[in-house]
């Protein structure tokens, strides 16, 4: 076990035995991880404020059923905020509508009709571009496509964090690889 | 896959990029107070619901008496010895089982 989750683990002990307020050190500890877990997922500032909030009293109230022997509480926390994100993911579905092509910026369009991929290309652009086209995909596929491909997951990882088995996210992986890139090649013939 | 395969790789290349959403300062604090408050939430159903069940044992108890005292002006076998006759032959079956 390493320091840190050594760390957790007796705080997560003494929070139980009634030191409430030492869930602040928790708090301290991992809020910029999951704040960069779910800003893959959401690029407003407040809306990921409020799931991150949603991530720690989500932990705060199940820290009973934290078993250290099973994972470090890093780990427990970080699939806390992959179900918070997937959650969003399908909430987001359901209300937000098809963003028209005329919202994407003029760089990110410029990129696309360039036949080679020699162009520079800024991380903005490239978000734009993505949101676009991966409003396609179904919650599920967004989410590990995400987590493979930005966050730089391994399929057992993202197996581990979601809970499903890793063939299955091999294989949604690769569905969802091929729907962007259908979804890039439509977009590209229609500037 | 196809042959954007590179230009999407570049395009997963620049988004990781990104910048990520830095918290408040606050932030924990927010936490904090969210927790205090949710405590004192529990404490407040409490609170809330003690005199509920104090006042539903208090009308089940005054049931009790008033159903006593109706039976034993009206001259009907009261609660009492009904209870103290099925203890008796209770208890003389279980003297049966346990000294045969």
């Amino acid at each position: 076990m390493s320091v840190i989750a050594e760390e957790d683990a007796a705080c997560v002990r003494s929070i139980l035995s009634g030191r409430s307020e030492r869930f602040r050190e928790l708090v301290e500890r991992h809020q910029d991880r999951i704040f960069a877990i779910l800003s893959r997922y959401e690029r407003d500032r407040g809306r990921v404020e409020d799931i991150a909030q949603d991530v720690f009293m989500k932990a705060w109230r199940h820290l009973k059923k934290f078993d250290p022997l099973k994972a470090p509480f890093e780990n427990w926390l970080s699939r806390i905020a992959t179900n918070a994100a997937l959650n969003h993911l399908r909430a987001d579905k359901r209300f937000r509508k098809q963003i028209p092509i005329s919202q994407l910026g003029e760089g990110a369009l410029e990129w696309l009709q360039q036949e080679d991929d020699s162009a520079p290309l800024e991380a903005i652009e490239a978000r734009e571009i993505l949101n676009y086209c991966m409003a396609d995909l179904t919650p599920d596929q967004k989410l590990i496509l995400t987590m493979a491909e930005l966050e730089g997951r391994t399929s057992k990882e993202i197996s581990e964090l979601t809970g499903k088995a890793a063939g299955t996210i091999r294989v949604n992986l690769h569905r969802a690889k091929k729907k962007l890139a259908d979804h890039i090649e439509r977009l590209q013939n229609l500037i | 896959m196809t042959e954007n395969e590179p230009k999407i790789e570049k395009l997963f290349r620049a988004a990781r990029l990104t910048p990520s959403v830095t918290p408040p300062k606050t932030f924990a604090d927010k936490v904090m107070s969210q927790i205090t408050r949710s405590s004192a939430n529990n404490t407040i159903m409490i609170d809330l619901l003690f005199p509920k069940l104090a006042w539903a044992s208090v009308f089940v108890i005054a049931a009790f008496l008033t159903s006593e005292v109706i039976m034993n002006t009206s001259g009907l076998p009261s609660l009492t010895t009904a209870t103290n006759k099925l203890a008796n032959i209770w208890n003389s079956e279980l003297d049966h089982i346990i000294t045969p």
